[in-house]
């Protein structure tokens, strides 16, 4: 029964939050003009040092959302500003080198090995000539531990499974050190222990190093055990917004979800538990 | 030294403990797997594989100078005036030269394109992108002769000659370049066509990518077929070297426009190598690792398209150089661009005046050659369905 337990639990109380490092302010967005607003009216600032879910039903906009804050996608209307600039003043490089995506395309069409991907998370750092110092491969190779990849560092990317791909991606966005780091669904595919190793090494970060992290999650229990802040969204706006115990109740997510579910407080941890 | 143990970890234990277990079956897959295993890239890597190949370039080079028909000696070779001299430096170098120049360029267009299709099948030929360059040219050919009577046409139909190409005073270098530029127009038109119809990032089959470049082919074969039935016989015969590439008898100023021309967009795109690294995984990945997607594939289509004009306008259409040379070199120099593709580029060299040594020789009781067009394909095309089958047999998997 080792394996489980629920990802890393979470130490209380947590340090204060730092400044603003990611702001959305009243970002809309659709995919075709006069079509639907998939993100309605969109406000929210995300600090360093903590780490904030994206949950909601399917089709809500959370990865949308994402994609917006990591520039992917221009908000129609709003704006989306990283460390007090709007997002549209960043050249792509600078915006490398300060916010990092683990996707959910995880197709890789050649043979890269797991640790030339995870290399390729320095790009952004590195000089002209495009060459990664010594520097850049420990870093990279004590990223690869953590993720429990150094066994599979010589191996192609494209012959590996899922869960193992995913690690491969989650390692090159943290090889790019960023102070933003954007996850979509990063457990999808991911076992139980390697799930608790993810939030080990994004709670790392978050408390030593005071990034930002904000992960889209499907799992709300997951979501309220890892995460301090948790952003509800449904068609596309904010529904609900705080941490995860004034977000996970049940009048609020059966409405949502539009299912009959059944959520509480664990006795033991007081954290908030969802049954669906 | 390792990382591992310097990092406090209060669930190390268990953990250690979890892996223990797990270690014998992962050692077994280690096993099967280490045939794959690789090095990543090092300067020292670099330096060696690209120099290797560039010693291939020159055996080869080598080769083409001295074999023939008529067998030279070396020490002719150097004495001008001789016959020998005039074989080597007037016939076979500039047939060399051209060789290089079309092979290399086809060989890092084919590179660029199977990254930025994300596609290990793409190439220019199979995608028709050679093809719209040779639609271009053939319409810019026509055209010139419609307008012959005009002052614009004056020049212009002194292309036409080009195409004939037989003597080496079939015109100046200003000739070469509207073909050039209408075949990279051609060339840019298709690979935009193509573009946009791989556009549903990812999720299109990348098979019907390839089927819609087959296409495209068969349907400027089909427009320069009727075309050709619009001229006289003499441009009709000059409109031939379109549908199959031939490096034979190209004056000096024609080629010294392509070698312009290829020269700068190579430099361009091993310039852009390692960006390709990072376009090869997806747009969202390309973009989250600091590259303009879009204008830097808006860069590279253009700066392709103008490389195949050019070679297409010289060569016409060699197929298959630029999907076999960077396969083959990916199996063994691994799918890193900023090594892959100045490879791709000496290797489709040396795989193009190789295959063009090879037509010159074969024939030789027989008194004829084929198009050097025509021995790409007979390579390529069985290695392209073997690696057909063996992509859909893996995604079935």
């Amino acid at each position: 029964m080792r394996e489980g337990t629920e990802a890393a639990p979470v130490e209380k109380p947590r340090g204060a939050p730092g400044e603003t490092v990611l702001e959305l302010r009243e970002v809309c967005f659709r995919w075709t003009r006069g079509g639907d607003l998939v993100l309605d009216t969109v406000s929210a600032a995300i600090a360093g040092g903590e780490m904030v879910g994206i949950v909601g039903p399917n089709g809500a906009g959370k990865s949308t959302l994402l994609r917006v804050c990591a520039g992917l996608l221009t908000a129609d209307e709003g704006e989306c500003l990283v460390s007090g600039r709007s997002l549209a003043s960043w050249s792509r490089k600078e915006l490398a080198r300060k916010t990092a995506l683990v996707p959910q395309d995880l197709s890789v069409p050649f043979s890269f090995t797991v640790e030339e991907l995870a290399l390729m998370g320095r790009a952004p750092h590195l000089g002209r000539l495009g060459l990664e110092g010594a520097g850049d491969i420990a870093l990279v190779r004590e990223i690869l531990s953590e993720m429990d990849l150094e066994d599979l560092a010589t191996r192609p990317v494209d012959r590996l499974s899922g869960g193992e791909r995913q690690r491969a991606f989650i390692a090159r966005a943290l090889a790019q050190d960023p102070r933003i780091l954007l996850c979509d669904e990063p457990t999808a595919h991911l076992d139980l222990r390697h799930r608790r190793r993810l939030f080990e090494a994004l709670r790392k970060r978050v408390e030593e190093r005071g990034i930002a992290v904000l992960v889209v999650l499907h799992d709300l229990n997951l979501a309220a055990s890892t995460c301090d802040r948790l952003l509800l969204l449904n068609e596309g706006a904010i529904a609900a917004e705080g941490p995860p115990l004034s977000v996970l109740r049940p009048d609020v997510l059966e409405e949502v979800y539009q299912t009959p579910l059944v959520a509480g407080t664990e006795p033991e941890t007081g954290r908030p538990y969802v049954l669906g | 030294m390792t990382p591992r143990h310097s990092q406090p970890n209060a669930t190390r234990p268990a953990d250690q403990d979890y892996r223990s277990k797990d270690v014998p079956k992962k050692d077994m897959q280690a096993g099967k797997r280490t045939s794959r295993e690789r090095t990543r890239l090092t300067p020292r890597k670099w330096a060696f594989c690209l120099l290797a190949l560039g010693v291939v370039v020159l055996a080869v080079a080598s080769l083409a100078l001295l074999l023939g028909v008529r067998p030279v000696r070396l020490g002719m070779v150097l004495t001008s005036g001789s016959l020998d001299h005039t074989i080597v430096a007037g016939v076979r170098l500039p047939r060399l030269v051209l060789g290089l120049l079309v092979g290399g360029a086809l060989g890092g267009a084919g590179a660029t394109l199977q990254a930025i299709l994300r596609n290990p099948l793409a190439d220019p030929f199979v995608l028709g992108v050679s093809g719209g360059a040779a639609l271009g040219a053939t319409l810019a050919i026509l055209a010139a002769t419609l307008l012959s009577t005009t002052a614009l046409g004056q020049v212009l139909t002194g292309a036409d000659t080009l195409a004939i190409g037989e003597s080496a005073e079939a015109g100046g270098w200003y000739r070469a370049v509207p073909i050039s530029l209408a075949a990279a127009v051609g060339a840019l038109t298709t690979t935009m066509l193509m573009l946009w119809i791989a556009r549903p990032a990812g999720r299109l089959d990348p098979h019907a990518l390839l089927l819609a470049g087959v296409v495209f082919n068969a349907f400027a074969a089909a427009v320069i077929l009727f075309l050709r039935t619009l001229v006289t016989p003499e441009q009709a015969h000059a409109l031939l070297p379109w549908l199959v590439g031939t490096l034979a008898h190209k004056p000096w100023s024609h080629i010294a426009v392509g070698a312009v021309i290829v020269i700068a967009g190579i430099g361009f795109l091993v310039a852009n190598a390692s960006k390709l690294n990072f376009l090869s995984l997806g747009e969202e990945s390309a973009a989250s690792l600091g590259v303009d997607v879009d204008r830097t594939r808006l860069e590279l289509v253009v700066v392709i398209s103008l490389m195949i004009g050019a070679t297409v306008s010289l060569a016409g259409l060699v197929g298959f150089v630029g999907l076999v040379v960077p396969h083959m070199l990916r199996l063994v120099l691994g799918p890193d661009h900023r090594l892959l593709l100045p490879a791709s580029i000496l290797g489709g060299a040396a795989f193009l005046a190789c295959c063009d040594l090879a037509a010159r020789l074969a024939f030789i009781p027989v008194g004829t050659e084929p198009p050097v067009g025509a021995v790409t394909a007979l390579i390529g095309a069985p290695l392209f369905l073997v690696l057909l089958r063996r992509g859909s047999s893996r995604r079935a998997r």
